[in-house]
């Protein structure tokens, strides 16, 4: 008589286990569910960077004569890339290709010119670029600071460009002081820099 | 009887963990310290120089050309050469020509001297009064006829003319009319330097005339067409 109550105790047993584990599948729940995936939501990354160095050349250059100074009513003419003498003040701007992307980029441009004799043995070359100084008048509209630098934002470009004043003088001097830079060469040239600055 | 000290086991549990740390720390450290992994973006691109020229020299020529010429006043006095000054009879004209380059790439402005200074024998001629000096010019310049004695030399400046440069190629003139009148005050000068005259092969200079020239540059502003 023991056996067949075991036997029976077991097969419920099993039975309510079968029943446990039926009721436990999800897809028999009793109660109703729904679930949806969101349209991909596209993160991009911003952009901070300069034109290639072919796109920056001296434009709408004009030539005035500081002898040895000159006033805001100096007359300058279109610099047509003639040979300078002393006195002459040669004005240029250079369109720098900026690209700033991204609603928090704020970015340190830096312009630093630079001089050199276009052949360093020859002393007229040399005698020239000391003579002569190349400056920065105006970055982006704004009197440049010194060092020339100015903290841009994308809103403050304008046509994709940045236009850098440049100023490259010879100065007037005394009779006969810079008699040695005649004949002489001098290569002019400058570095843009751009750096993201904390946008705060 | 020996004994033995106890052994000192490493730490291990510690020094692994620390030493861990401290190589992520330098990674870290490496990481950040290189600028191309900087967390900020940015670039540089350096502009094609750019050539000036400085104009070439600006330069002035200066020549000298003498001629004679007789003098219309009467002289006993025979000429013995064919050039230099005989006393009322034949004068000497000296002319000096300072010509800007003709490659001045600017203008300019001259000014200069012309500077006789005595020789020894014939510091009579000017002591005495004896010569007569003519200056005039021609050109881009005016000389000061009225000269002055500077270390002992005659001297006449000549500056730009008011008004007008020296440009390329432009030429400033100074002559000077040298002659020694037969009388002068009731004394024949011919008499009196006949002493220290020269001879047919052998001329005896009584100054050595010489001209100085500066060209210097004008502002653009003051240029003229």
């Amino acid at each position: 008589m023991k056996k067949p109550i075991r036997t029976l105790l077991g097969l419920s047993v099993a039975a309510v286990l079968g029943s446990i584990l039926l009721l436990g599948g999800a897809g028999s729940l009793a109660f109703w569910s729904d679930s949806s995936t969101s349209a991909t939501q596209q993160i991009q990354s911003g952009s901070l960077d300069l034109g290639t160095s072919s796109q920056m050349t001296f434009a709408n250059a004009t030539i005035k004569q500081c002898a040895p100074t000159c006033t805001s009513s100096t007359p300058s003419v279109a610099y047509a890339g003639g040979p300078l003498v002393p006195g002459d003040v040669v004005t240029a701007t250079v369109n720098v290709p900026v690209t700033l992307v991204g609603q928090n980029l704020k970015a340190r441009f830096a312009v630093t010119p630079t001089k050199n004799p276009t052949v360093a043995s020859a002393a007229a070359d040399v005698a020239l670029s000391n003579a002569m100084s190349i400056t920065v008048k105006q970055i982006n509209g704004a009197t440049a600071t010194s060092p020339a630098a100015l903290t841009l934002t994308p809103a403050q470009i304008a046509n994709g460009t940045v236009p850098v004043v440049l100023e490259v003088a010879f100065p007037w001097g005394t009779a006969g002081q810079y008699n040695d830079a005649m004949g002489g060469k001098v290569s002019l040239a400058a570095t843009y820099t751009l750096t993201q600055i904390a946008a705060g | 009887m020996t004994t033995t000290e106890p052994r000192h086991e490493r730490p291990t549990f510690l020094t692994k963990p620390v030493l861990f740390a401290c190589v992520a720390l330098v990674a870290a450290a490496s990481l950040l310290g290189g600028p191309v992994s900087f967390a900020l973006w940015n670039d540089q691109v350096a502009q094609p120089a750019q050539l000036i020229d400085s104009a070439s020299a600006i330069s002035l020529d200066a020549s000298v050309t003498s001629s004679a010429y007789a003098l219309g006043s009467l002289s006993s006095t025979v000429a013995t050469s064919s050039s230099g000054i005989i006393p009322g009879t034949r004068g000497q004209k000296l002319t000096f020509a300072m010509t800007g380059g003709a490659g001045n790439g600017v203008q300019g402005y001259i000014s200069g001297t012309v500077a006789a200074s005595p020789k020894s024998a014939w510091a009579a001629v000017y002591t005495a009064g004896y010569l007569t000096a003519t200056a005039t010019s021609t050109g881009a310049c005016t000389v000061n006829p009225a000269p002055v004695v500077v270390s002992g030399a005659l001297t006449w400046t000549f500056s730009t003319t008011t008004g007008q440069t020296v440009k390329a190629g432009q030429s400033c003139t100074v002559v000077l009319d040298l002659s020694i009148p037969a009388v002068k005050n009731g004394v024949d000068v011919s008499r009196v330097l006949r002493g220290t005259r020269g001879t047919t092969t052998v001329l005896n200079p009584f100054a050595d005339f010489t001209a100085n020239a500066t060209l210097s540059q004008v502002p653009r502003a003051e240029e003229k067409p």
